[in-house]
């Protein structure tokens, strides 16, 4: 098994990382990195940006191959961030439905807050201190699966995940999974079945720390069938860092809200 | 003080009354234009660029038609004799362009409708492509093979029409045969296997895998599975090989089609029970 650890040869940084599932284990690094380097995580992915002529050679490699890109720019960093798992596959679901693993049954005017497990995906950004940042690649250790949500006429594709409940936070690889704090609230006036929450892409805000991915949400059940998810702008945790969000509402001009139609 | 309104400029128009025309000849103008500002934001949403465009510049003409034919006394010109100049020169330009009316009512009626809309991949009357216009007369789509067919609307609103873009997803089926030696659930097993690992197979509505018919030279799998409406036929032609390859590398034949002769000259032991 690879060691986790740090070391610079001839002005490269090389960085290796592995996940050791518990409640304590070595900060993932994030970064900015300087240039060059070359990060390996979790034994089976490797990232490097090395010189090449002018700029720079970006490879990246796992077990599905090897993507290769030239950035040709001046001085720069890196640094990797969680970001909405919506990317593979590119431009064709921008909901991600998540699944419970068990139901949960909500006697009316009633609320419950839980830790659902939620998927992420990597970017690579690509900094110029002070002057910009561009996305280099993204890449997820995740096999991405959809799902239709609705009717065939005008059902939504959805990202879909089996999502775990648990009721503190657990312990999960940060660059795997991300935790989800949702507080469902009840409103009507019969029990709620829910097994499933529907989200919109454009409202994800994602916020991340060297051991944990988060985000917070709130899901209000109006009737029987109907029930509105809302993302909320927050750190789970103080000093959380917000991820760069690659979905804006905001340029989309797109609701952030998501209204469930169709059961939950 | 204004006794030069009362003046007459040609006929019985005065200038009081070319003022009026004036007047509302301009009020209609800006009528209009605050009209199309309305619709434009009102609509903005609910319709595609193509269609709202339209859609203002009837209504604005529309507006102006009317201003003009109430305007057309106070100058001197009556419509009723212009009705009847024109009446006659109407009726040959009605026949004469029966048909582009009928285009431009049946493209009126395609925009309420909206069968389709730019982008579609569809079928209409035999032609399949992806449409790349819809005029008032007129509707435009690029064949698979690159080709441009214009059809007039008439006869897009008069055919039959299939838009393979209409849902978000869509079902297609792929028939697998296997030898009868072989276990077809473990085929099925290994077919479902697939579905699930690929990415662009809906889990929900769920892929369906099962013995469809026992044919002459092979049981005969029918596997039948949904995926996104933009990305199903590159999904199909990529499936049905590797499915060919899993199954025969767990050892499953695909048997040819085969036929079993007997000549009459062998023995009667050798023969089935039925033919014996």
């Amino acid at each position: 098994m690879m060691e986790n650890q740090d070391k610079v040869i001839d002005n490269l940084e090389e960085v290796s990382w592995q996940y050791q599932p518990g409640p304590s284990f070595r900060a993932l690094p994030w970064g900015p990195h300087r240039l060059p380097v070359k990060l390996a995580l979790d034994d089976t992915l490797s990232i490097s940006l090395e010189k090449s002529g002018t700029g720079y050679l970006y490879r990246r490699e796992d077990q599905s191959g090897r993507v290769e890109k030239l950035v040709q720019a001046g001085k720069g960093e890196i640094y990797l961030c969680p970001v909405e798992p919506f990317h593979h596959p590119a431009r064709i679901n921008q909901h991600l439905l998540l699944e419970f693993d068990q139901p949960v049954l909500l006697e009316p005017r009633k609320s419950v807050r839980l830790y659902l497990t939620v998927p992420i995906e990597i970017a690579v950004v690509f900094t110029r201190k002070r002057i910009d940042e561009t996305v280099l690649d993204v890449f997820s250790f995740l096999k991405p699966k959809l799902s239709l949500y609705g009717t065939v006429k005008s059902g939504l594709v959805c990202r879909h995940w089996q999502s775990s409940i648990h009721e503190s936070i657990p312990h999960l690889n940060p660059l795997v999974e991300g935790i989800l704090q949702l507080t469902i609230k009840n409103s009507g006036n019969r029990w709620a079945d829910v097994r499933q929450a529907v989200f919109s892409a454009q409202a994800m805000k994602i916020y991340y720390n060297a051991q944990l991915v988060a985000m917070q949400a709130t899901m209000k059940i109006n009737n029987e069938l109907t029930a509105e998810t809302t993302f909320i702008d927050g750190p789970l945790k103080a000093g959380m860092s917000k991820a760069p969000e690659q979905f804006s509402a905001k340029l989309l001009s797109l609701p952030g809200r998501m209204v469930m139609e169709e059961g939950y | 003080m204004f006794e030069w309104s009362e003046q007459t400029v040609y006929g019985t128009v005065t200038w009081y009354t070319l003022l009026i025309a004036a007047l509302i000849f301009l009020g209609s103008l800006l009528f209009s234009k605050l009209v199309s500002i309305q619709l434009r934001r009102s609509l903005k949403d609910k319709l595609s660029k193509e269609h709202l465009g339209m859609l203002i510049k009837v209504v604005s003409y529309g507006i102006m038609i009317i201003a003009i034919l109430s305007i057309m006394p106070m100058v001197g010109l009556e419509p009723s004799g212009l009705m009847v100049a024109g009446g006659i020169v109407a009726l040959a330009i009605g026949f004469a362009s029966q048909s582009i009316i009928g285009n431009l009512i049946s493209g009126l009626f395609l925009m309420g409708e909206r069968p389709v809309k730019i982008g579609d991949l569809v079928e209409i009357s035999g032609n399949l492509g992806t449409v790349e216009d819809i005029q008032i007369i007129s509707t435009a789509i690029r064949t698979l093979d690159g080709l441009y067919i214009r059809i007039p609307n008439e006869t897009v609103f008069t055919s039959s029409i299939t838009n393979f873009s209409a849902n978000p997803v869509r079902r297609f089926e792929l028939a697998i045969g296997i030898s009868y030696a072989d276990d077809a659930d473990k085929a099925i097993a290994i077919i479902k296997d697939i579905a699930a690992n690929h990415p662009l197979i809906l889990i929900n509505p769920p892929p369906q895998v099962f013995v469809d018919a026992l044919g002459d030279s092979s049981v005969d799998l029918i596997a039948r599975f949904w995926s996104p409406t933009s990305e199903w036929y590159n999904v199909k032609m990529e499936l049905l090989w590797k499915i060919k390859v899993a199954i025969e590398s767990e050892g499953i034949k695909i048997p040819f089609p085969q036929r079993v002769h007997w000549s009459g000259s062998g023995e009667k032991a050798d023969l089935p029970e039925s033919i014996a």
